[in-house]
C-alpha cells in the first residue's frame, strides 16, 4: 500500500479522452449565482395582496375569448365598455363617462404610456401591437396616479408583451371572414447567447360596418430585443410602427383618414436580487394624422376643415425598487417628459405647442402585522403652464385568514387637460366668401385638470387550496372640475371646452374566476354603477353658464361579461363569451346606445405535425344575431354602427 | 494545522500533474499512520472558489467536535490549494486525502489510485459513476459525498407542494438523458407521470417547453448545464410562468432566479457529510460508501409561489412530507 509508483501507473488506467467527460455536473451547476428572472416586477401580484382593485387578463383568457381587438379584451374586467366608433377604430372606457375619445384611463405597453396627449386618450388603431404578442393585461380599476401619474384616473391598463426568449421561433397566423375582411401576421424569434429578438409584421383589411363607408387597411411592424451581457443587467430595445388608412365618416364628413405612429423604447435594468432592481427607461413616440378635408354638404357651401395633427412624446424614467427592512418594500424614482403637438387647423397657434413635465414618486408596502399590509404612495408632478399636483394613495389589506381578505383604499388623482382641451381651435373655413370662419370647438387655456377622489372597500375570497378567486368591491368616486364642452353663445363658436361639471360615481363590482380543472375556465365580471352629476350645457357670450344637464346617462347601470371555456376530447376547445351593457350615452359626438347583449362562440382544434402546433378556430361573433348599435352619433342614429353576426376563421401555426 | 505555501501553478500542466502524483504517492506511504498518532488529512481544493473555502472550513469545524461522538483522536490538516501550486511535502504522510470538486485533472488522477484513501466532495453522483466506469472497481478506500440530490427528494417536494399535479415536464439533454429511466421509475412511485422532452441543443429549450405545455402541470428541473444556464434560463422561467406552471429546481440559485422551490444541499451540508466520513475513517480505517448528503435544505421562492397560487405547508410539515413521501432512492 505504500508503493510510491502505484499512482503513477494508475495514471495510464483511464482511457484516452476520459478526462474530457468530466465533470458531467460540476459544482457550478449548484452554487453559481444565476440571473434573477422572475423578480417582483415581473410577477403577477395575487389580487388579495394588491393595494388596488385589479383584474389580470392572462393568456388563457385571451385565447379563450373571441376578442378581435385589444379593447374588447378589456371587457373581461368589471365595468369596462368598448365599442367601435367606425371600422377598426375602437375605443374603451371604464364606468362609461366618455366621449368618442376616452381620456380618463392610462394605458401602458411594457411601461410605455400610449396615452395620446394631443387627442384625448388612446387611439388603439394606431398601436403597433397585436393580440398575439400579449402575455397578459393587468387592469387597475380606480385611480392609481400614485404609481402611474396623472391620467391614471378612472383606471389603468398595463399591457405586458411576451418576451422574445419565451416566443416561438416562427408563428404564422391568418384570419378572415371573407375577401374584404382578413388579417395576417408573421412573427419570428431567436436567441443567440446573450441576445434575443422577436420581429413581428402584420397586415389587415377590414370593410367595417356594412351600413357605413369605413373600410380600413392597416400594417404594423415591431421589433423587441433583449441583451443580457451580465447576469444582473438587461437591455431592451423596442421599435414599432403602424400605418392605418381609413375610409371615414367621422363627424359625419366622408373622407379618408390616416394614422401613422412609431415608437422607440430603450431600457436598462440592473437586478441586484429578487427584491431590488434599478431601471432606466427612455422612449419616444410619434403620431401623425394628416386629415385635411372639405365638407361639401354644409349649408354655407363648401367648408375646409383641417383635422391634421402631429405629436411627439419623449419620456425618461428612473425607478429603484428595494426592500428597506424585512417588513418594508419601497419603490421610488422620477422622470421627465416632453409632449409636443402641431396642428395648424386644430389649434389656436400654427406653431408647435409643447408641455414639459417632471415627476417624483414613492410607493411603500409595509407588512404591519402578520395579517395586515399597508400600502402608501405619492406622486408629485409639475406640468408647464398648468402647475404642481400631488396624487396620494393609501390602502390596507387585512387577511382575515388564509382565504379571506378585506381591502380598503383611498386615492386622489388628476387628469391633465389635453392640448386639444387647452389650445383647441377647430376652424371651419368656408371656401366661398363672405361667410366667416366658424370655430367648431374652442379650448380654454387656463383649464383646470379634472380631479378624482375615490374610496373603496373590497372583500376577496382567495382559497389557497383551489384555483378560484372572488372579489367584490364597493366604491365611491367624486370627480370635480370635469372638462367638458358647452354650446357657446357666440354665434361663431359652436362648442367651448370648460370646467363645467362634476360627477359622483357609486358602484359595486364582482369578479370571479375559477379553473375547475385543467380543462375548464370560468370568468365573471359584473359592475353596477349609480352615478350622480351634472354639467352646464350652454355658456353665454358673456361667460354665464346655464342649462344644467345630467351626466348620468353616460354611465351604464349594469355591465356584465361571462367567459366560459372547456377543453373537449381530441384537442377541441369550446369557448363562449357573453357581454351585456345597459343603456349608455356616449358623450360629445356620441349618442345614446340601447342596452344590448351579445354572445360570441369560439371552437378551436389544435393538433401537432412535424414539431409544429397548428390551431384552427372558428369564431362566431354575435352568434344570436342581436341587432344593436355599437356606437351612434349625435342626433343621427342612421349613422350608427350596426352590429351583425359574423363568422371568422383563423389558422395559426407555431413552428417549434 | 499546516497550510500549503503554494507558489507554482500546477493546473493544466502535465509536469504539475506528475508532480501531484508524486505527492500523492508520498502520502500513501504514510498508510494508517493515524493508528499511532494524529490522523493526517490533506484537503485538495481550489482556493479561488468560495464554495471550496466554505466546505474546508465547515469540515474542520464539524470534525473538531468529533469527541462528542466516537473519535477523540486529533486530526492534523494539510490544505493544498491546487490553484496556487503545491510543494511535494504537503501530501507526504497523509492518511486520507479529501478532494473537492471534479473539475481538475488532479482529482481525476486521484480516482485512478489503487492505494489511496480518497474522499471526494463537491462531486455529483453522475461524475462518481463516470469515475467508476472509467477506472473499474473503485478502491474500497475511495468514497464521496455528492453535491446533487437524490431524485426522490425533488419529486417528493413536487408532490408536497402540488398534490394535484399529475404530469411533470422534464427537459433532458445529452448530459442528463441517461436519467430518463430512473426518473420514470421514481416518479411513478409517488404518482407522477413524467413527460420528457429531449433537448439536443440550447436553442430548442423554449420550443420543447411550448410543445409540452398543454400536457404538464409542473416542470421538474434536472441539472444539466446545456439546458439550465444563464442564457436559457430566461426562456425557461418566462415560458413556464406565462403558462402559470411552476418549475421545481435543484439548487438555491435556481430558486432565486425564479424557480418555485428546490431541495438542495448547501456547502455546510456537504461538509457535514464529509466530516462524517472522515470520522468513520478515523474509527475504522475504512470509508463508508459514497452517498448523497444526509442533510438537505428546502429553498422556497415565496413570491413565485404566491403568484402561482401554490399553498405552502408550514416548513416543518413540508420537510416531514419530503422525507415521508420519498420513494426509494
Amino acid at each position: 500500500m505504500k508503493e510510491t509508483l502505484a499512482i503513477l501507473f494508475a495514471l495510464g488506467a483511464c482511457p484516452a479522452g476520459w478526462a474530457d467527460d468530466l465533470p458531467v455536473l460540476g459544482e457550478d451547476e449548484f452554487f453559481t449565482p444565476l440571473p434573477s428572472v422572475l423578480t417582483a416586477a415581473r410577477l403577477v401580484q395575487p389580487i388579495n395582496e394588491a393595494p388596488v382593485a385589479m383584474t389580470v387578463i392572462d393568456r388563457g383568457m385571451i385565447e379563450a375569448s373571441s376578442a378581435t381587438g385589444i379593447p374588447e379584451l378589456l371587457r373581461l374586467a368589471p365595468g369596462f365598455q368598448s365599442t367601435y366608433i367606425e371600422g377598426i377604430d375602437a375605443i374603451a372606457t371604464y364606468t362609461g363617462f366618455s366621449s368618442q375619445f376616452p381620456s380618463r384611463m392610462q394605458v401602458l405597453v411594457d411601461g410605455r404610456s400610449v396615452y395620446n396627449p394631443a387627442l384625448n386618450g388612446v387611439l388603439w388603431a394606431s398601436l403597433p401591437l397585436t393580440i398575439d404578442q400579449i402575455e397578459r393585461i393587468e387592469v387597475v380599476r380606480g385611480p392609481n396616479a400614485a404609481a402611474y401619474g396623472s391620467n391614471a384616473f378612472l383606471g389603468t391598463v398595463n399591457i405586458i408583451t411576451r418576451p422574445p426568449e419565451a416566443s416561438a421561433p416562427w408563428t404564422v397566423r391568418v384570419e378572415g371572414a371573407d375577401s374584404e375582411n382578413f388579417s395576417g401576421e408573421v412573427s419570428h424569434a431567436a436567441q443567440f447567447g446573450d441576445f434575443a429578438y422577436r420581429l413581428t409584421a402584420s397586415q389587415l383589411a377590414d370593410d367595417g360596418f356594412r351600413n357605413k363607408a369605413d373600410d380600413a387597411d392597416s400594417s404594423l411592424f415591431n421589433l423587441s430585443t433583449t441583451y443580457r451581457p451580465h447576469i444582473s443587467d438587461t437591455w431592451t430595445l423596442g421599435l414599432g410602427l403602424r400605418d392605418t388608412d381609413f375610409d371615414s365618416e367621422l363627424f359625419r364628413i366622408p373622407r379618408a383618414r390616416t394614422y401613422q405612429s412609431n415608437y422607440q423604447q430603450l431600457s436598462w435594468q440592473r437586478t441586484i436580487d429578487q427584491d431590488e432592481d434599478v431601471r432606466v427607461q427612455f422612449y419616444h413616440q410619434e403620431f401623425d394624422t394628416p386629415d385635411n378635408t372639405s365638407f361639401t354638404e354644409a349649408p354655407y357651401g363648401a367648408i375646409d376643415v383641417d383635422y391634421s395633427m402631429h405629436s411627439h412624446r419623449y419620456d425618461l424614467d428612473v425607478q429603484h425598487r428595494f426592500r428597506a427592512t424585512p417588513g418594508w418594500r419601497i419603490s421610488w424614482g422620477g422622470g421627465v417628459r416632453s409632449d409636443s403637438v402641431k396642428g395648424a387647423g386644430s389649434f389656436s397657434s400654427s406653431d408647435t405647442l409643447t408641455r414639459d413635465s417632471q415627476r417624483l414618486f414613492a410607493n411603500g408596502e409595509w407588512q404591519a402585522t402578520d395579517d395586515t399590509v399597508i400600502n402608501a404612495g405619492l406622486m408629485g408632478e409639475h406640468f408647464s403652464n398648468i402647475g404642481h399636483f400631488l396624487s396620494p394613495r393609501l390602502a390596507a389589506n387585512w387577511h382575515i385568514d388564509t382565504d379571506h381578505t378585506i381591502r380598503s383604499s383611498m386615492a386622489q388623482a388628476y387628469r391633465m387637460p389635453t392640448f386639444y382641451e387647452q389650445y383647441g381651435e377647430l376652424r371651419l373655413d368656408p371656401q366661398d366668401p363672405p361667410w366667416p370662419t366658424l370655430t367648431a370647438l374652442l379650448g380654454t387655456e387656463d383649464l383646470k385638470p379634472e380631479k378624482i377622489q375615490s374610496i373603496d372597500i373590497g372583500y376577496l375570497f382567495h382559497p389557497a387550496s383551489q384555483d378560484f378567486s372572488l372579489e367584490t368591491r364597493l366604491y365611491r368616486s367624486l370627480i370635480t372640475d370635469v372638462n367638458y364642452q358647452a354650446i357657446d353663445g357666440n354665434p361663431l363658436i359652436t362648442q367651448r371646452v370648460l370646467n363645467n361639471g362634476s360627477l359622483t360615481l357609486n358602484g359595486l363590482e364582482v369578479q370571479a374566476k375559477a379553473r375547475l380543472d385543467r380543462d375548464t375556465l370560468l370568468h365573471l365580471a359584473y359592475a353596477y354603477a349609480d352615478p350622480e352629476g351634472t354639467f352646464y350645457h350652454r355658456i353665454t357670450a358673456g361667460g354665464l353658464l346655464y342649462d344644467v344637464r345630467p351626466f348620468t346617462p353616460s354611465v351604464p347601470e349594469h355591465t356584465l361579461t361571462l367567459l366560459a371555456s372547456h377543453k373537449l376530447p381530441d384537442q377541441w376547445r369550446l369557448s363562449g363569451t357573453y357581454r351585456y351593457v345597459s343603456e349608455m350615452e356616449w358623450l360629445a359626438e356620441g349618442s345614446l346606445v340601447d342596452s344590448h347583449g351579445r354572445l360570441d362562440l369560439k371552437l378551436t382544434k389544435t393538433f401537432q405535425q412535424d414539431g409544429s402546433d397548428i390551431e384552427f378556430s372558428l369564431n362566431l361573433l354575435n352568434a344570436l344575431d342581436e341587432r344593436y348599435w355599437e356606437f351612434t352619433y349625435t342626433d343621427a342614429p342612421v349613422n350608427g354602427n350596426l352590429a351583425e353576426r359574423e363568422l371568422r376563421a383563423q389558422l395559426k401555426m407555431t413552428l417549434n | 494545522m499546516r497550510f500549503a505555501d503554494s507558489t507554482r501553478q500546477l493546473k493544466g500542466s502535465g509536469k504539475a500533474l506528475w508532480g501531484l502524483c508524486a505527492l500523492l504517492c508520498l502520502s500513501f506511504t504514510a498508510g494508517m499512520a493515524h493508528a499511532a498518532g494524529p490522523l493526517q488529512v490533506s484537503i485538495v481544493y481550489e482556493g479561488s472558489r468560495s464554495t471550496h473555502r466554505a466546505v474546508v472550513a465547515a469540515i474542520q469545524e464539524n470534525t473538531s467536535n468529533s469527541c462528542q461522538e466516537l473519535v477523540c483522536a486529533p486530526i492534523e490538516w494539510t490544505l493544498l490549494d491546487m490553484q496556487g501550486g503545491a510543494q511535494e511535502q504537503t501530501l507526504a504522510g497523509a492518511d486520507l486525502v479529501v478532494a473537492l470538486g471534479a473539475t481538475s485533472q488532479q482529482i481525476r488522477t486521484l480516482a485512478a489510485s489503487e492505494s489511496a484513501a480518497v474522499l471526494y466532495g463537491l462531486i455529483s453522483a453522475a461524475d462518481w459513476e463516470t469515475l467508476q466506469s472509467c477506472c473499474g472497481e473503485i478502491h474500497p478506500s475511495q468514497s464521496a459525498i455528492f453535491t446533487d440530490q437524490p431524485l426522490a427528494r425533488s419529486l417528493a417536494l413536487t408532490r408536497a407542494l402540488l398534490p394535484k399535479a399529475r404530469h411533470a415536464g422534464v427537459l433532458l439533454g445529452n448530459r442528463s438523458g441517461r436519467q430518463l429511466g430512473q426518473i420514470s421509475e421514481t416518479a411513478a412511485q409517488i404518482g407522477l407521470v413524467p413527460v420528457f422532452a429531449r433537448v439536443e441543443e440550447a436553442g430548442q429549450v423554449g420550443s420543447k417547453m411550448r410543445s409540452l405545455q398543454q400536457e404538464v402541470d409542473v416542470w421538474l428541473g434536472i441539472p444539466d448545464r446545456d439546458i439550465y444556464n444563464r442564457n436559457t434560463l430566461y426562456g425557461i422561467l418566462l415560458t413556464a410562468y406565462a403558462a402559470r406552471q411552476a418549475l421545481i429546481g435543484y439548487s438555491r440559485p435556481l430558486v432565486r432566479a425564479g424557480a418555485a422551490a428546490a431541495v438542495y444541499s448547501s456547502a455546510d451540508d456537504v461538509a457535514y457529510g464529509l466530516a462524517g466520513h472522515i470520522r468513520a475513517y478515523a474509527n475504522s480505517g475504512e470509508l463508508p460508501p459514497a452517498s448523497y448528503p444526509e442533510n438537505f435544505s428546502i429553498e422556497l421562492n415565496p413570491q413565485v409561489l404566491r403568484s402561482l397560487k401554490i399553498a405552502v405547508p408550514p416548513s416543518d410539515r413540508l420537510r416531514q412530507q419530503v422525507q415521508a413521501l420519498r420513494p426509494q432512492d
